[in-house]
């Protein structure tokens, strides 16, 4: 039986889990709780959040999965909806995470003239700290640059799959991916650069 | 290509997005010219690299416990009385609360329209005793199942797609050969509870069969009754025991009620 489930799609698994079919639905949840969970953990940065969106995820699931409609996206779109829009409330609540001015949002990147060094910024970091600190500054994007940065480059999604699960047109994503990472860019540098800092500062004190 | 042209595409050359080959070579020639570029190019590459590398380390998932958790809920949520109606919501009381209120709000608006029918009915079986008026907008039923009746109406009714107010079913129920049931004598009813509501029908809207409302009224025991035309919240189909779409609980339904000569709602159906 599981052999079986493991090769049909995940339409089908909907529609057989909506009749009643727990298999179909464990497979449903092997396949897709992942995927869920990172995007929530990686807007979040926060396990405790990630696990409350991956939960609710699929009970909303089992509650309202005949609302699903295949015309608008795939059962794996349709579960990055549910799981955004629950993120999105749930940071919107706690409010926990600082946020870009507007005024560097809406700034154009193309002839921002702190893009345009020849060092590369994230070579000044150390590898670890390097995941670290992008990490951080992943988190520190408003939401609405943060969805595009993990949807697109950490989940590897394209430009319609991120516009299909956020509901907006695909040239915003593409503009919002542009002005998400130039932002990227500026905070890593940032980073990188009071990180030299610090360590000029204690050689210095050493010697 | 120009450095402007380049800034625009530099994010989908670095994350290896789909771009047109004679973009994407232009670029790339773009970017051997001009050393700012170069660099900018470089950032994003190692921006792309350096997320990537941190997506790979998040080997997280989901805590084993809550997939038991969840097959737990999904055992006790899938029920065969839950799988009958599985768009209602079922574990939220504050939408299960709204609900109940909305399907009581429109249980009274039912009751209060029948109310006024009945009273409007009273007031023109008086009228009609002493002027016998030209052609009013109200139907007349046979003697028969009026559930029925109204069943093979609407069938034709809805093959037509045209309905209105003033269609008369006793046409209808002429060619009905399969009944014989006698025919009461025709007379005429009281004029229409809304008369505005006559001059609203659309050539093109369309009606679903009556659905015989058994739990208000014993159909079997219409003998004439009139067809009115009202509008309420889709919620109040919930009352009526039909199916209800959660999600337009809140938009208004057109639909047609026959009503007996007693004032009770004998049949529904819905107009679109």
């Amino acid at each position: 039986m599981r052999e079986s489930l493991a090769t049909i799609n995940d339409e089908t698994l909907l529609r057989l889990m909506m009749t009643g079919d727990a298999e179909a639905f464990a497979e449903l949840y092997d396949r897709r709780q992942s995927g869920v969970y990172r995007f929530a953990l990686r807007m979040s940065g926060s396990h405790a959040i990630a696990e409350d969106v991956t939960q609710d995820v699929f009970m909303a699931l089992m509650r309202d999965g005949n609302l699903y409609d295949s015309l608008r996206g795939s059962v794996a779109a349709y579960l990055y909806g549910i799981a955004r829009n629950r993120v999105l409330k749930r940071l919107a609540r706690d409010r926990a995470f600082v946020s870009l001015s507007d005024e560097a949002t809406d700034e154009g990147v193309a002839g921002d003239a702190r893009l345009i060094v020849q060092a590369d910024p994230l070579a000044e970091l150390a590898r670890n700290e390097t995941i670290e600190a992008v990490r951080q500054a992943i988190l520190a994007l408003p939401a609405h640059y943060r969805e595009v940065v993990v949807l697109c480059n950490m989940q590897e999604m394209n430009y319609e799959q991120a516009a299909a699960i956020i509901g907006c047109p695909v040239g915003t994503v593409r503009s919002r991916l542009h002005r998400a990472r130039a932002m990227l860019i500026n905070k890593l540098r940032a980073m990188g650069e009071a990180e030299s800092t610090v360590r000029i500062t204690a050689k210095r004190c050493a010697l | 290509m120009t450095c402007e042209e380049f800034e625009r595409v530099v994010t989908d050359l670095a994350c290896e997005f789909l771009i047109e080959a004679a973009t994407r070579k232009r670029a790339l020639a773009h970017a051997r010219a001009c050393s700012r570029c170069a660099a900018r190019l470089q950032q994003e590459r190692a921006l792309t690299a350096a997320l990537g590398e941190a997506a790979s380390r998040e080997r997280t998932q989901a805590p084993a416990r809550m997939k038991t958790a969840l097959l737990v809920a999904f055992q006790q949520q899938m029920t065969p009385a839950n799988l009958a109606a599985p768009l209602v919501s079922r574990n939220e009381s504050p939408r299960r609360w709204s609900r109940y209120l909305m399907a009581a709000a429109a249980a009274l608006m039912l009751a209060a329209i029948l109310l006024a029918l009945q009273i409007l009915h009273q007031q023109s079986k008086v009228e009609s005793s002493t002027n016998p008026g030209p052609a009013m907008a109200a139907q007349e039923l046979p003697s028969k199942d009026a559930a029925s009746q109204m069943n093979g109406v609407t069938g034709q009714a809805s093959r037509e797609s045209s309905v209105t107010n003033k269609e008369n079913v006793q046409p209808a129920a002429r060619n009905d050969k399969t009944t014989n049931a006698p025919r009461l004598p025709r007379r005429r009813l009281r004029p229409v509870f809304r008369p505005e509501l006559a001059n609203r029908t659309s050539p093109a809207e369309t009606v679903t069969e009556f659905i015989p409302l058994t739990a208000i009224a014993d159909a079997t025991a219409m003998h004439s009754g009139t067809i009115v035309r009202v509008e309420m919240p889709r919620a109040s189909l919930i009352a009526m025991g039909l199916p209800l779409n959660a999600e337009r609980a809140r938009e208004t339904v057109k639909a047609d009620i026959v009503v007996g000569d007693d004032g009770l709602a004998r049949a529904i159906r819905l107009v679109y």
